[in-house]
């Protein structure tokens, strides 16, 4: 995904602020505040425009209302259900990531040979086209009716993004200072850790921007398709009860804890970007 | 007869290599799946290739891969379309109205972007039930944050002196869109497209798994899992690869052709 740009302070902004004797800080936490307002706004407003339509409109037995989805996010919240399936959730992510990640990593060292690139590559494009969510039949018929299953699928849809976005650093290196390195009698993991790692790391903390919301959503799918425990199946258990409440409790959950992960992993990405320009400097 | 020049045996030479190195991975691929995998696992789940292509070969001749992959495409297509457009007319109104209203309504289109999609299938079941429209509710649901992102970065990223140029020399608004933001826009929008593309088939596909359907090749998918007929899956699932395969091709290369027709490429 492209990165978002961040709302520049113009020199405009800085003369307005110094004009009406505002400091630009305070500037911009007013600015903030306002964007937070609006933003409070909008949620509100949707909020009451899903409690008041009529059933015409939002089907009250498709989505509830914001009331009772309310009540049932806080019973399932307090009760601590929710937790106990978001960590077999998050758990099968994590173990899927560990593995793909250097996977991928390798794969993408590989494929930088030139004979191991050329073998790899189509494999590599036919591998990504494959449609994973067909997949998880054949592994429910090779490794079970468990986690493993899930794992696996996650496993297979994102080591791709790991083996792009090490083919992408590895394609940006600089190789006038590598040959110059060499010149100066570096050995290769001289080169490797002085020149290759640093460039690969802003483009493989990237992918994992990417790959993390994709092995949440293979996750869920997984579940829903294989019902052993977490998120998906409580999903799955509510919908099968016909418990709209519950059920729209649930999605909003993942939702946000999606977002929640989204932001925390763009804040992460930010300030390294920040540090290293820092030490560039 | 002329000889052949030099760009010509360039071509030939990288065609041919091309092909070579195809047929060279097709052949590892088919070792792994017929010596490696296939001996190990009961014919019941997983089919030797030849079983599978006998299969497909046997769909193709009665219709049912028409039948079945255009299901899908269609449902892909629908929500591709749908969403690609909803993409555009709110990127370009977020994009054109004062910094403000992007601020403000932008983390909602990344909250919709992060959300695992599969999430809605519950409520668009019970709310639409199992046929067409939920799974293309969903497939526009996975592709218009995408084709938003990627619009608003194409609008954000115009360089402000090429626009205050054109207000220079008396462009309009109309013809400062058209000649300026359109081309830059563009690009992004294509990339963006053909990113989520393939997404889009998957999401059609994973909805007809999970939506328990017996139409599309997702549907196929299911049905045969359930007859423990691992030959009817595979053969569903490269039908899938290759009709993914050939969207991300074919459109790719249609939408840089277009580009390149209508001058708008950068």
């Amino acid at each position: 995904m492209p990165a978002q740009t961040e709302p520049l302070e113009t020199l405009e902004t800085a003369i307005v602020a110094d004009e009406q004797g505002m400091s630009w800080g305070k500037q911009r936490i007013r600015r903030r505040l306002i964007v937070h307002g609006l933003q409070l706004t909008v949620i509100v407003l949707l909020l009451l425009g899903w409690g008041y339509s009529p059933t015409s409109i939002i089907p009250i037995p498709a989505v509830s209302r914001p009331g009772p989805v309310g009540s049932e996010l806080w019973k399932l919240i307090s009760s601590g259900q929710i937790f106990g399936a978001l960590g077999t959730t998050a758990l099968a992510i994590v173990e899927a990531m560990v593995i793909a990640a250097p996977v991928g990593i390798l794969l993408g060292v590989i494929a930088s040979n030139k004979i191991a690139g050329w073998l790899l590559e189509p494999i590599v494009t036919v591998g990504y086209a494959i449609p994973k969510v067909g997949l998880i039949t054949i592994y429910i018929v090779v490794l079970g009716v468990n986690t493993k299953s899930h794992v696996v699928l996650v496993l297979s849809t994102v080591v791709f993004i790991y083996y792009y976005a090490m083919r992408q650093a590895l394609s940006e290196v600089d190789t006038a200072t590598v040959s110059a390195l060499r010149l100066m009698g570096a050995s290769s993991m001289k080169v490797a850790r002085s020149v290759i790692l640093p460039a690969s790391v802003p483009p493989l903390l990237g992918a994992t921007r990417v790959a993390l919301p994709l092995a949440f959503a293979t996750e869920i799918y997984a579940e829903l398709r294989v019902p052993t425990s977490g998120l998906g199946v409580l999903l799955g258990n509510f919908t099968y009860n016909l418990s709209a409440a519950q059920t729209v409790a649930v999605a909003i959950f993942v939702a946000a804890i999606a977002y929640i992960v989204d932001i925390f992993l763009g804040a992460g990405l930010r300030y390294y970007s920040k540090i290293t320009g820092m030490r560039e400097s | 007869m002329t000889a052949m020049s030099t760009t010509q045996r360039r071509v030939a030479t990288k065609t041919l290599a091309g092909v070579a190195q195809w047929v060279c991975c097709g052949f590892i691929v088919y070792a792994i799946w017929a010596w490696a995998l296939s001996p190990n696992i009961s014919n019941a789940f997983f089919a030797y290739p030849g079983k599978v292509f006998d299969e497909i070969g046997t769909w193709l001749s009665n219709g049912t891969a028409w039948s079945l992959a255009s299901t899908t495409l269609a449902e892909a297509l629908a929500g591709f379309a749908i969403g690609s457009v909803l993409g555009i007319i709110i990127a370009l109104a977020i994009g054109l109205l004062p910094q403000i209203v992007g601020e403000v309504f932008e983390p909602f289109v990344t909250a919709l972007y992060t959300a695992p999609k599969f999430v809605f299938i519950p409520l668009l079941f019970i709310w639409l039930g199992a046929d067409f429209a939920p799974r293309a509710v969903l497939v526009v649901l996975a592709v218009f944050p995408v084709i938003t992102i990627y619009t608003l970065v194409g609008i954000r990223t115009l360089d402000p002196a090429r626009a205050h140029m054109f207000r220079l020399l008396g462009a309009s608004r109309v013809q400062i869109a058209s000649k300026l933001l359109l081309p830059h826009t563009a690009g992004y929008v294509t990339t963006g497209m053909t990113v989520v593309l393939p997404q889009a088939m998957f999401m059609a596909i994973g909805a007809e798994i999970l939506f328990g359907t017996s139409t599309g090749l997702g549907g196929r998918m299911y049905t045969q899992a359930e007859l423990f007929n691992g030959t009817g899956v595979l053969a569903a699932l490269v039908i899938s690869t290759i009709l993914s395969g050939l969207l991300i091709w074919g459109v790719g290369g249609l939408a840089r052709r277009l580009l390149k027709i209508g001058g708008l490429s950068n």
